[in-house]
């Protein structure tokens, strides 16, 4: 079934709507959800609240795409669940990507408190647009969905220690792009 | 809170790049080129190539030992008298030199005195007084007797391996038991000592030079690889 008809669907308020959005997309937003999580009863429970979350946002939005627009929600409660874990220490496992941004920038911003998101995020869709193809893919797979090296290195057909050592050059290009903004120290 | 700032920001990235990174199509595996291929070689004349190369390898020796240095030019360690080149008789018996330098276990034992007559082409000839002479131990490990002939001088050839050839008088028999002599030579043939014909009068012993590299192959047997030819009269 085409996104539209599935947002059609939840416009109708049919709850065929989760059915159709659960067979097309269930199984990028549990990747997500576990790639961050680590927990596989976790990460049904975020997918789960994904449906939620897009049946209560749907309408009124018209998302379109439809799978990014569904892929954040489950990112971003993928994302509280790990905050709540992990202040919790309910889960010792540690999510390494998210680690290696946070190491690579965080502690570091000039204008600390004061930069919002939006600012942010604009900034890494500048240096995202500034990526050649592969190198923009690497590091969407890497820190928006959270594959593992191993999995990146695969897709690429490269070995593990080539995809680490390339992640490793794309944070540092990140971090002077950041520092060349301003936004850095 | 800046964590959650860069991932909530990294989450608000453009769709455009989310579903990019979903559809995205790596290249396919570059195929390294092998070795054959990155030195640009046809397999088949890499594998010529390769066989040439092990053929002269295992060749070259053959050929050294064959036609630049023949086996008997070959030095031995025990031999450490005998010439590397014999190119003339006195160079390939250095060691005799007189009365009983030649041929070590004869010098070593009392079987009795050896004395140098002549040099004939490689051809040493000794005497061997039996009145002094009780016993001669000769060693002739590895060497067996394969025929046996006369050699129209009223002498008996007895060939051995490795082309050494005992010529021995009509009258004696190597490995017969008739032999009226106090004098005892011993034959050890095949590691056995199954001969120990006596000896009357003098005997003159007769050494070809030319067979030392190719019987000497033991520790031993210096004495053996130095008999390539004698003579007992």
């Amino acid at each position: 079934m085409g996104d539209n008809q599935i947002v059609e669907l939840f416009f109708a308020r049919s709850e065929q709507a989760i059915a159709e959005l659960s067979v097309k997309y269930g199984a990028i937003c549990y990747r997500i959800a576990s790639n961050i999580l680590h927990e596989s009863a976790d990460a049904e429970e975020v997918v789960n609240d994904t449906y939620l979350g897009v049946w209560n946002s749907v309408p009124p939005t018209r998302p379109n795409p439809l799978k990014s627009y569904v892929c954040k929600i489950a990112r971003n409660l993928s994302l509280k669940r790990y905050r709540f874990n992990s202040a919790k220490k309910r889960n010792g496992a540690r999510n390494l990507p998210l680690e290696e941004l946070e190491n690579s920038l965080s502690s570091k911003f000039t204008v600390e408190g004061q930069l919002e998101v939006d600012v942010l995020t604009k900034l890494l869709n500048d240096f995202l647009r500034g990526l050649d193809g592969e190198s923009r893919v690497m590091f969407v797979r890497r820190y928006w969905y959270c594959d593992s090296v191993q999995d990146v290195a695969e897709f690429f057909h490269v070995s593990p220690h080539t995809m680490t050592v390339r992640l490793a050059r794309l944070r540092k290009r990140l971090k002077k792009f950041l520092k060349e903004e301003g936004v850095l120290i | 809170m800046n964590a959650n700032l860069i991932h909530q920001a990294m989450t608000d990235i453009d769709d455009e790049f989310i579903v990019e990174a979903e559809r995205y199509v790596p290249a396919p595996q570059k195929q390294r080129p092998n070795l054959l291929s990155r030195l640009k070689m046809h397999p088949i004349r890499w594998v010529s190539t390769v066989v040439s190369c092990l053929l002269i390898i295992c060749l070259l020796p053959t050929l050294y030992f064959t036609v630049v240095k023949t086996p008997n030019d070959a030095p031995t360690e025990n031999t450490p008298t005998s010439p590397s080149t014999p190119s003339t008789p006195e160079e390939q018996s250095p060691s005799v030199n007189g009365s009983v330098l030649f041929v070590g276990d004869y010098a070593e034992t009392p079987q009795g005195r050896v004395k140098y007559l002549s040099n004939d082409n490689g051809i040493v000839t000794l005497e061997i007084d039996r009145t002094e002479a009780s016993e001669l131990n000769w060693r002739l490990e590895g060497l067996p007797i394969l025929d046996k002939y006369p050699d129209g001088n009223g002498n008996t050839v007895y060939e051995t391996v490795g082309g050494v050839k005992l010529v021995v008088s009509s009258d004696i028999e190597i490995g017969g038991d008739s032999f009226p002599a106090s004098l005892v030579v011993k034959f050890n043939v095949d590691g056995d000592n199954n001969y120990s014909p006596n000896l009357t009068g003098k005997f003159l012993l007769t050494v070809d030079y030319s067979f030392i590299a190719k019987a000497c192959e033991q520790t031993d047997c210096y004495l053996v690889s130095q008999l390539g030819k004698f003579a007992l009269t």
